[in-house]
């Protein structure tokens, strides 16, 4: 992998997420954490450029725990623990938070 | 200590609400003084850091747009993302002196770098 | 690996110290270093006053993080500001400056950092 984006503030109050929409390209991981797991439920503009980055071989990750706290939930397949979170900083060459 | 790694500091809120950009300030010159390939870049509400005719004396506050000029002085170098400019009605001409950086050269300077470190 | 964390807020005001920390454990199991420089409200998560009934206890999760090897470091400047003193901190960290956040870009293999 070559840039992990870890978006940690909500997606509806704060428009950091869009920075990393924007920049992220093929062989990137987005990977929403803390408030920011409320992705899952929108804006309607995030979900439909997930679907664009996704279809462009962007990955999306939600974190597990913090899913989990707040009472959300995503498809399995995008969701990681902490385990998983490690090897996706172990494997990125740099980190853009 | 190894090879000097390549620095991106990226600086994404607007000065004098939040200490964010006068910190990241901070850690710019800290690491431009060890030798440290430093890349200041503004995006989102940071741009506004680089907005020329900044009046903070009635907060009792250092001026961040003299501050940011003489990053040179320091060996680090100044970016400004033009889409966040563009996006707040602002231009490159309306900002002290910076590279201005489409999404394609923000792209490609990042993966220039060793690190990215945000001052959100 | 190296794995360093720069993290701006302070205790119990948002949950980063708690995500550097269930990070920092792992990559400590896991073999790896661990640097932590703790910058602006950041340093208040060594006070070691600190206390917290009924609570995970910040400073004590820092002092489990050093225990098991990481090396954390808050920035002097910023404990000034913030009316901390050297004695206040735990025992297993420093109060460091800029020179020692400058080493850490430099040695670690991955940067993470933690702000508003």
């Amino acid at each position: 992998m070559e840039n992990l984006y870890l978006i940690t503030r909500s997606t509806f109050e704060r428009t950091a997420w869009k920075l990393a929409a924007r920049l992220a390209k093929s062989g990137d991981t987005l990977c929403f954490i803390q408030d920011a797991v409320l992705a899952v439920k929108g804006p309607v503009e995030l979900a439909g450029k997930l679907s664009e980055l996704e279809s462009a071989g962007v990955t999306v990750r939600f974190l597990k725990e913090d899913l989990a706290a707040r009472g959300l939930s995503a498809p399995a397949d995008k969701v990681i623990n902490y385990d998983g979170l490690t090897e996706l900083i172990e494997n990125a060459k740099r980190i853009i938070s | 200590m190894n090879e000097s790694k390549q620095v991106l500091i990226l600086i994404r809120t607007c000065p004098y609400g939040m200490a964010s950009a006068g910190e990241g300030f901070r850690a710019i010159i800290g690491l431009a003084g060890m030798e440290i390939d430093t890349h200041a870049v503004l995006v989102d509400d940071g741009v506004l850091v680089a907005l020329k005719g900044q009046l903070p004396d009635a907060l009792g506050m250092h001026k961040l747009e003299d501050a940011f000029s003489q990053l040179s002085d320091f060996g680090a170098k100044l970016y400004v993302h033009e889409p966040s400019l563009t996006e707040r009605g602002l231009s490159a001409d309306d900002c002290i002196p910076a590279e201005v950086l489409t999404d394609d050269k923000l792209r490609e300077l990042i993966s220039q770098v060793d690190h990215v470190i945000t001052f959100n | 690996m190296i794995i360093g964390f720069l993290l701006r807020t302070g205790p119990y005001t948002s949950q980063n110290v708690d995500t550097c920390y269930h990070l920092a454990k792992r990559f400590l199991a896991k073999g790896h270093g661990v640097r932590m420089y703790l910058y602006e409200d950041g340093v208040i998560n060594l006070h070691k006053e600190i206390k917290s009934p009924q609570e995970r206890n910040v400073p004590e999760m820092m002092t489990e993080l050093a225990k098991a090897g990481a090396e954390i470091r808050a920035c002097g400047t910023c404990a000034r500001f913030r009316g901390i003193r050297k004695a206040d901190i735990i025992e297993e960290a420093k109060q460091a400056g800029m020179v020692v956040f400058a080493k850490y870009a430099n040695e670690c293999d991955r940067f993470l950092s933690f702000g508003f």
